[in-house]
């Protein structure tokens, strides 16, 4: 489905991926872990092509997509959710979900999304910019669900959202989980092992553990080691309960 | 009060001419970041196609046929189209991230295309004959206002509708619109930006040129500079009007044109200019943004 070989990635002069190669399984949740400033984000922007790798190589669907634009990437089948939802916050709700409905999309795919977002079917009208957080979040996500994608990059769905909207859009995504291959970026640990089914841990932009997520969420020293989370967790964990 | 009609309505068809050039400056700065200082040769040489067009059909002297103006219209439009997409593709294209080589290269594709209009037809002024109708004037309310100025209005009018309606109805409207809020999203939404640079840049264009004609027509003559003379205009007005608004555009050249004709009639004929660049600089102390443009 998706592999990363050996791959190198430069932000200006900051050397971020330092040989990074992992691969995520069709079908699965894949969940990918790692302390702030790891090289989390500029992994999914290396496979999208934003932040291009320099060395290395990202394969996709069987074919090479290291030197590929973006746009091309995406339209193999790929949804992406950013870091910080990005949703442009001068077009209404249903403009934003219409722009990302790539040509000869399946309408269904529309309703579906209202169905699992009844809030954005209301809220068609209303500039994307005055929603609350978990609300642009729903948009983000809303976005990547509109095109029937083989795989979607989540980029820390939970980030600066209250306890409540979390455990809403934990349980947007494990209604998609199995639909599609999912690559999730999440500091979340209670998020990340409620969704995930695989995992790989990076630190100073390198792979350092690949396996099962119940493998990392059972293991307080790996925790402790690569995410400094270990108490984080187990107590967000709790409030998610 | 007939002066005061013949000056306001000379204001905003000056304002229609500025706002036909800045729109397309505006909708190049808005999406793609980039400042196009060859977007005063654009008007340049569609003036200059519609004149050619013209003259090969209209004696010396006379009055163009109706006929002959809207194909001369439509030869402007599609030099401006071309010149401007072979901007964007051979010269902007490879250096996009890279503003200050855009600058320079805009500015050095301006300053050669105009002096290439120098080359081919010199620098002195050319007469810009105009259908009989358009060139007579027409009273209204005791004010003699030629006709010209009604309709350099009216077409401004016209595409300033015809933007919006674009902008908010077609799924290349919706683009443009994301793509100068966010271009990388744009593109993480496998959406071709390239494409639509080329086609705003396209757009531009071709209003640059349609302002080249009815610049012509307003000032009953052309020559090299008269894209440069009026691009310092339209980019005040694009910075007043906020960068990447087409309304704030149409809203920032109409109350240049205004200020510039009435300080020019009721204070001092050298005061409009002066008058247009300190509405310039308290815009930029009060509102840097612009009136109607968005927060960056």
């Amino acid at each position: 489905m998706l592999r990363m070989e050996g791959v190198h990635t430069y932000i200006g002069e900051s050397h971020i991926l330092q040989g990074m190669s992992f691969t995520v399984a069709p079908g699965r949740v894949t969940v990918l872990l790692g302390r702030n400033g790891a090289g989390k984000t500029t992994t999914l922007r290396s496979i999208l092509g934003l932040t291009p790798a320099a060395r290395g190589r990202i394969d996709l669907f069987g074919a090479e997509v290291t030197r590929e634009q973006p746009y091309r990437i995406v339209r193999r089948g790929v949804g992406y959710v950013p870091e910080d939802r990005d949703v442009f916050g001068g077009l209404t709700v249903a403009e934003n979900l219409r722009l990302a409905q790539r040509p000869g999309a399946d309408p269904a795919r529309m309703a579906m999304v209202h169905t699992l977002f009844p809030d954005l079917k209301a809220r068609g009208n209303q500039r994307a910019g005055s929603l609350s957080g978990g609300q642009q979040q729903m948009v983000a996500i809303a976005r990547a669900l509109v095109n029937e994608n083989r795989l979607m990059m989540i980029d820390e769905p939970s980030k600066g959202l209250a306890p409540v909207v979390v455990a809403q859009v934990t349980e947007a995504l494990r209604a998609i989980k199995g639909t599609t291959t999912i690559l999730l970026v999440e500091q979340n640990l209670a998020m990340a092992a409620a969704l995930g089914d695989d995992a790989v841990i990076i630190d100073d932009g390198r792979t350092v553990f690949t396996g099962v997520m119940a493998e990392v969420a059972a293991d307080g020293a790996l925790q402790a080691r690569y995410l400094g989370a270990g108490r984080r967790g187990e107590e967000q964990g709790q409030s998610n309960e | 009060m007939s002066t005061l009609i013949f000056i306001t309505l000379t204001g905003l068809a000056l304002a229609a001419m500025y706002f036909l050039l800045a729109s397309g400056l505006s909708l190049i700065f808005g999406l793609m970041d980039v400042l196009n200082f060859a977007h005063g040769a654009f008007f340049t040489w569609g003036a200059y196609a519609a004149w050619w067009v013209i003259s090969m059909k209209t004696p010396v002297g006379g009055n163009a046929s109706t006929g002959v103006f809207l194909f001369a219209i439509v030869a402007a439009v599609v030099a401006g189209a071309a010149l401007a997409t072979g901007t964007e593709v051979v010269l902007l294209r490879p250096l996009y991230r890279r503003t200050i080589s855009q600058v320079l290269v805009t500015l050095g594709a301006g300053l050669a295309l105009t002096e290439l209009t120098a080359v081919i037809w010199k620098h002195d002024a050319k007469l810009f004959p105009q259908p009989r109708w358009m060139a007579t004037t027409l009273t209204i309310a005791g004010a003699r206002v030629p006709a010209n100025r009604l309709v350099l209005i009216a077409v401004a009018v016209l595409v300033l509708a015809v933007m919006l309606l674009f902008l908010r109805y077609t799924r290349y409207g919706l683009i443009v619109r994301a793509g100068a809020e966010n271009r990388e999203m744009v593109q993480a939404l496998g959406i071709d930006v390239n494409r639509a640079f080329t086609l705003v840049f396209a757009l531009g264009g071709a209003l640059a040129g349609l302002g080249g004609v009815f610049g012509g027509a307003y000032f009953k003559s052309i020559d090299p500079n008269i894209g440069t003379v009026n691009l310092i205009f339209a980019f005040i007005v694009v910075v007043i009007g906020g960068l990447g608004s087409i309304g704030g555009s149409a809203l920032a050249a109409a109350i240049i044109g205004l200020s510039q004709q009435y300080a020019n009639y009721y204070a001092a004929a050298w005061l409009g200019d002066f008058v247009v660049v300190i509405l310039l600089a308290v815009v930029l102390l009060v509102r840097p943004r612009g009136l109607l443009g968005a927060q960056r």
